[in-house]
């Protein structure tokens, strides 16, 4: 299992944003944290990415356990992430915000990164290695003809792409992706849809999504999870959760 | 090598060259000018590296500058000279013997510096925007205290005299240029990278895997210790050293260099460093006395200049925000670009326009 939450609590002073959810992400499959606005979603990501520290509950990471760690770490052991709103680093270039990213890996210490001399600071050739990463990661994500524009000037939809390139370029082996596609076009998001199987199948990765666009979560996840005001009301297939009740409750309101 | 290597080296050989040329033909008091110009050039930096490239608000360059210019000031005073400074309370034994040649002794205070820093990071850069502004601020002006405070150390605010004088506009402008090549190789490496994003988005940061505190860390000490090597060279350059040096007020030309040059920008930096020294200097004369046909204009005394500058902040804060550079930094592209608009400007065309 890549990731396991259990009985993952989140108290704000009187009130329970997440409420005991508990969640199983198995290697290599695309899974959907699903459920109506303030539901607890990307609290969930907060606590799993270290942002929060929850309340009580255990989160284990490839067989380690990272509750409560600090969220670099958590990104050193191989979980990224993109965020709701889109969060480039602004001023940067594109090229810039993704070998940004690289940092992590550096082994260099900061001064045989500055007295980068060849032959005498192992510097050098790690930052070759990170150029030549990056450039290929923007190739296979189309955004090299890019690379030197500065990142807010790029379409809202490269923008979005440019996030998970970003996200990439730490190696994960888990990516959260928040929202996705939120603003998108139903054409574009049927393109975001293969390009998410396409990243899974290509980084050999497993990825946790938050969605609203029911299209998209029922086409590629293989499980989906359904919150309401904190709690896990559903855990299926897509089959299984379009004809669950009280997920159609929770979205649409009972009947009577 | 690369050309653009090759072109640095020249440009610093050239820089190098004409201060050893100058420095023999200029009088003393220019020559005092455009070291002060230089000095300023490496407290800025400092200032600009935590501030402008790692986004945190602080002001404790002063405090940090006044450990650089003490160490210098009680090491490398000669031996025989210091019993009549201190004759309020004779120097500590322990330090009384020991003299330093100025190279070491700025080394050290620049150490010390950045220990101090180091010491108060801990707590202190847990803190952000206005909160760790009043906070290095504070620890600034503590620095201060404790100097005052401690006699036979420091001669509190009596002062230390008999500095040896530092004139040396070759030695200076090597001291500057070591701090510009230091802070664009730190900038233009990964560690650079990690300071920038810190600047642009902690949060997003940290969940690319970067380290804020350890990053921020190393980013405060390193600004402390050329904040130390400046404020040696401040203290060197001055001959005396005393407490009143280093009030507060001191940061704000540091923070007025910065805003000007632009948050973000070495070579802004080093530029504003020239234009609000020189600009300091020249503007002098709103502090004289001045007689139009006759009359003495009232406004004409001393402390104008200030009111001066002032209003010049107040319009570059409204009108120019990114300041000269803003995140941009000069180049020998941007140098030809510019030249060739010059050229393209219709005075310099030679053919005659359409239409004439």
């Amino acid at each position: 299992m890549m990731l396991e939450a259990e009985n993952l609590t989140m108290r704000f002073g009187g009130v329970t944003a997440v409420d005991s959810l508990s969640l199983e992400v198995p290697e290599n499959e695309i899974i959907a944290l699903i459920g109506p606005n303030g539901a607890g979603k990307t609290t969930v990501f907060n606590m799993i990415t270290g942002t929060y520290a929850p309340t009580s509950g255990k989160i284990t990471f490839r067989g380690r356990d990272i509750t409560a760690r600090n969220p670099s770490y958590i990104a050193k052991q191989g979980i990224g992430r993109t965020f709701q709103n889109i969060r480039l680093f602004k001023g940067l270039t594109v090229f810039e915000n993704v070998i940004t990213a690289k940092h992590l890996h550096l082994k260099s210490n900061l001064f045989q990164a500055v007295f980068r001399i060849s032959g005498l600071s192992p510097y050098p050739a790690e930052e070759r290695k990170f150029i030549e990463e990056t450039e290929s990661l923007l190739e296979k994500l189309d955004l090299l003809d890019l690379r030197d524009a500065t990142s807010t000037s790029l379409p809202y939809g490269k923008q979005r792409r440019l996030e998970i390139a970003r996200a990439l370029a730490t190696n994960p082996s888990l990516l959260l992706l928040d929202e996705p596609a939120a603003g998108m076009n139903p054409q574009e998001t049927i393109e975001l849809a293969r390009f998410i199987e396409r990243i899974r199948d290509e980084f050999k990765i497993t990825i946790l999504l938050i969605e609203h666009h029911m299209d998209l979560v029922m086409d590629i996840s293989k499980n989906i999870y359904v919150m309401d005001f904190g709690v896990n009301i559903a855990v299926g297939s897509p089959a299984e959760i379009q004809g669950d009740r009280r997920v159609i409750e929770a979205y649409l309101g009972s009947g009577d | 090598m690369n050309k653009k290597t090759l072109h640095s080296i020249i440009a610093i050989a050239a820089i190098l060259a004409a201060a050893w040329i100058l420095n023999g033909i200029l009088d003393s008091y220019v020559r005092r000018v455009l070291n002060l110009c230089a000095i300023y050039a490496i407290i800025s930096l400092s200032l600009n590296l935590v501030n402008g490239f790692t986004g945190m608000f602080s002001l404790g360059q002063a405090g940090f500058m006044a450990i650089g210019a003490y160490t210098v000031a009680i090491f490398t005073v000669p031996v025989e000279l210091r019993a009549a400074g201190f004759y309020l309370e004779p120097m500590n034994p322990l330090i009384a013997g020991i003299e330093l040649p100025l190279l070491a002794a700025l080394i050290l205070g620049g150490l010390l510096s950045a220990t101090f820093a180091f010491i108060i990071g801990f707590p202190v850069l847990r803190l952000r925007g206005d909160y760790l502004a009043i906070a290095t601020l504070g620890f600034s002006e503590i620095i201060r205290i404790i100097f005052t405070n401690t006699q036979s150390i420091t001669n509190g605010a009596l002062g230390i005299k008999n500095v040896p004088a530092l004139s040396n506009m070759f030695f200076i402008y090597l001291a500057a240029i070591i701090t510009i090549v230091f802070m664009r190789l730190l900038i233009s490496s990964s560690y650079g990278r990690a300071f920038k994003a810190i600047r642009e988005d902690e949060i997003v940061a940290e969940a690319m895997g970067i380290n804020l505190f350890k990053h921020k860390i190393m980013s405060f000490v390193i600004s402390a210790f050329f904040a130390g090597i400046g404020g040696g060279l401040y203290g060197a350059l001055l001959g005396t050293v005393d407490p009143k040096n280093f009030m507060f007020t001191l940061t704000y030309n540091f923070v007025l260099i910065i805003v000007l040059g632009g948050l973000g920008s070495i070579s802004g930096t080093v530029i504003a460093s020239f234009i609000i020294t020189i600009g300091m200097e020249w503007l002098r004369f709103f502090d004289d006395e001045l007689v139009l046909f006759g009359f003495k204009v009232p406004i004409f005394r001393p402390g104008l200049r200030m009111v001066v500058f002032s209003v010049l902040l107040m319009v570059i804060v409204l009108f120019f925000q990114k300041g000269l550079m803003g995140q941009k930094e000069l180049s020998f592209d941007m140098l030809r670009q510019a030249a060739a608009r010059v050229k393209g400007l219709p005075l310099f065309k030679n053919g005659r326009r359409k239409g004439e």
